[in-house]
């Protein structure tokens, strides 16, 4: 598959997995209880940086990993990058707004780096990305890639299986199928033959 | 009767002697407990002091402001009740620091801070103000290099962390909390 081509099918499956949910939106308005081993504030280009066992707790909104590079710009709006240690994965975690009366919906994502946008309401997750949808603590959508972006306004995501390097492309989906009183999933139109991997093995992170 | 009176005289000598003796070996003894600790004896003290340091250049460096300085002769320790200290760098931030007391060795080579230590930087364009509290505080003054190994609270702008043990470069601008860091990112401002 030339790269062209390949550009042109992952940029096609923005939105595939477009959730009957949008982030839930008092998270957006506030404050964040933060903790550490360690602090480094640079007080000349105000950023601060945590480590060891950070831990970020915003409303249902939660960030962890072994380091998280936190600034804000002149509004108040918050930026904050976590990474992994070593072999292990930082993971991003929030509750989404009810649109069915009983259902409670979630989204967990981990991967080595994730990068967190207040302003955009973007989450951005890369390397070993995995990204999780549950209802009632049960599974329903899965996917992975190299870098996943996670548009919290929308509740739509985009996802890229090359790596930085430009090799790779796989991409993965676990659709689960729904039973009960389902919510109209979007079609994916435009993604030309491409088709989530039914049956596919868990997404190994 | 002027015997009786001349007596009278004598005995009110003697008291007004004796009274002024107990209060001198009162005193000398206050001193000297003062001063347990100190290689030397003090030299000087005083009180309401405002005291500016310059540069090699003659700009003024620093502004010192204490209830009272004591200073000892032989070891040029000084100790401070309510210092306040203001730096005067024009290419820095103003910082200040302020303490309940203050003990500088080696004529100020370090000084340690105590009780109700509190460390300020004026807001800057692009920067937020910036306050420091704690209960001990060491300096290294000529190196803008200030630390503490007790608990301390950071608030930098509307951020506001919590932690055990702190340094600070004033030079580089870095601030480090070494361990158990808590606390909490403010809500932004725009909905």
């Amino acid at each position: 598959m030339s790269a062209g081509r390949l550009l042109l099918v992952l940029l096609a499956l923005a939105g595939l997995l477009a959730a009957p949910a949008r982030a839930e939106r008092a998270d957006r308005d506030k404050e964040a209880n933060v903790s550490a081993d360690h602090s480094t504030l640079d007080d000349l280009h105000q950023v601060e940086v945590l480590t060891g066992h950070v831990s970020l707790i915003k409303g249902t909104m939660r960030l962890g990993g072994d380091r998280m590079e936190h600034r804000q710009d002149e509004r108040g709006y918050q930026y904050y990058v976590v990474t992994a240690a070593p072999g292990e994965l930082a993971s991003f975690h929030e509750r989404r707004d009810p649109v069915r009366e009983g259902v409670e919906s979630t989204l967990d994502g981990y991967a080595e780096r994730i990068e967190y946008d207040d302003r955009t309401e973007r989450v951005i997750l890369y390397q070993r990305a995995v990204v999780k949808r549950f209802e009632n603590d049960e599974l329903r959508d899965e996917l992975s890639g190299t870098r996943v972006v996670y548009d919290a306004r929308k509740a739509s995501y985009d996802v890229d299986g090359r790596n930085v390097d430009g090799t790779g492309s796989r991409v993965h989906f676990r659709i689960a199928p729904r039973n009960a009183a389902p919510a109209p999933a979007p079609a994916p139109a435009t993604a030309a033959g491409l088709q989530p991997e039914r049956g596919a093995p868990q997404v190994r992170p | 009767m002027g015997e009786r009176l001349s007596a009278w005289f004598a005995v009110v000598l003697m008291s007004v002697v004796l009274g002024t003796s107990y209060w001198y070996a009162q005193s000398l003894r206050a001193v000297v407990e003062t001063d347990a600790g100190h290689v030397g004896g003090i030299d000087f003290f005083a009180e309401g002091i405002v005291l500016t340091g310059f540069d090699a250049l003659g700009h003024p460096r620093y502004r010192l402001f204490a209830d009272r300085m004591t200073h000892y002769g032989n070891s040029d320790d000084i100790d401070m009740v309510k210092p306040r200290i203001l730096s005067m760098r024009p290419d820095q931030p103003q910082v200040q620091a302020s303490a309940l007391s203050a003990h500088a060795q080696n004529n100020g080579q370090t000084v340690q801070m105590r009780g109700s230590v509190v460390i300020t930087r004026a807001a800057t364009p692009g920067q937020e103000p910036l306050r420091m509290e704690t209960e001990e505080l060491s300096a290294v003054p000529d190196e803008d290099h200030f630390w503490a190994d007790g608990p301390v609270q950071m608030f930098s702008g509307r951020t506001t962390l919590r932690a055990r043990g702190m340094d600070m470069d004033n030079v580089a601008r870095r601030i480090e909390l070494r361990s158990e860091v808590v606390g909490v990112f403010p809500r932004r401002l725009v909905p």
